[in-house]
């Protein structure tokens, strides 16, 4: 009934896809990062899946619940690039300081 | 010769006054604001509490519906009005306020359109996603350079 490799597959590729798309120079740790919010929501999609099996979900809610998973990977990725960015912004400030700090021996 | 090292001396001065202002001018990200941070912390825990509520039918928590999806609209036009630099936040509030996705924003429109109380297991389930969609936010935030 439910094909959890196709949609894990599917989930990978799009979080893939926004990671290079936002974060080419960083493809590699989103990648990483993506990999292991996948291994963290596969928890939540089973126990969906055990309750609509059961009845306890509706088919429109248990593929609304699915598709707010595919939503966060998408926010997973964005998170995972303005971290990046925000290393970035980190290392530009330590050149100011090093500018500032060589400036301040020229007087 | 004298003169000459005086005039050298200002020049190297101006030229690391002049990387140090272009290095300011250009970050990647936008810095820590402590006004998004409280929204969102704020804006989480209003969220979580409706969500808990929404056995109901939508008609009771009316008002309370309308006051949250105004306080996420003008969440996002905050973080719009940040500019370009800040547009993984941005982003990352367009998702979840979308009222044509799967989070906050469409859990208020499925409620809405289907007039009824949700089931407890659907509500535990989106209050799940929606925490974590808020906490990507938060994480996010939290993470930005301070002044």
């Amino acid at each position: 009934m439910l094909d959890f490799d196709a949609f894990f597959k599917d989930l990978k590729a799009g979080a893939v896809e926004i990671a290079k798309k936002e974060a080419t120079d960083f493809v590699k740790e989103a990648t990483s990062d993506g990999n292991a919010f996948l291994d963290a929501v596969k928890a939540d999609l089973k126990k969906w899946a055990r309750q609509y099996a059961e009845g306890k979900l509706s088919k429109e809610d248990f593929e609304f619940l699915v598709k707010g998973k595919k939503d966060l990977a998408r926010m997973e990725a964005l998170t995972q690039a303005g971290l990046a960015a925000i290393r970035v912004d980190r290392i530009r400030m330590a050149m100011i300081d090093l500018i500032i700090a060589a400036a301040g021996k020229l007087v | 010769m004298r003169a000459g090292i005086m005039d050298w001396r200002p020049r190297k001065g101006v030229m690391g006054i002049v990387a140090v202002v272009c290095l300011a001018g250009c970050a990647a990200i936008t810095g820590y604001d402590p006004t998004s941070y409280k929204a969102a912390t704020d804006l989480k825990a209003e969220a979580l509490i409706l969500i808990e509520k929404a056995q109901d039918a939508p008609t009771q928590h009316a008002a309370a519906i309308e006051s949250l999806r105004i306080k996420l609209r003008k969440a996002l036009e905050y973080e719009k009005g940040k500019g370009d630099r800040n547009r993984f936040s941005r982003e990352l509030w367009e998702i979840l306020s979308d009222p044509n996705g799967s989070l906050l924003g469409g859990f208020l429109k499925k409620w809405e359109t289907e007039n009824k109380g949700q089931s407890p297991a659907f509500l535990e389930g989106i209050g799940k996603n929606v925490g974590d969609a808020f906490d990507r936010i938060i994480e996010l935030e939290s993470h930005k350079v301070k002044d």
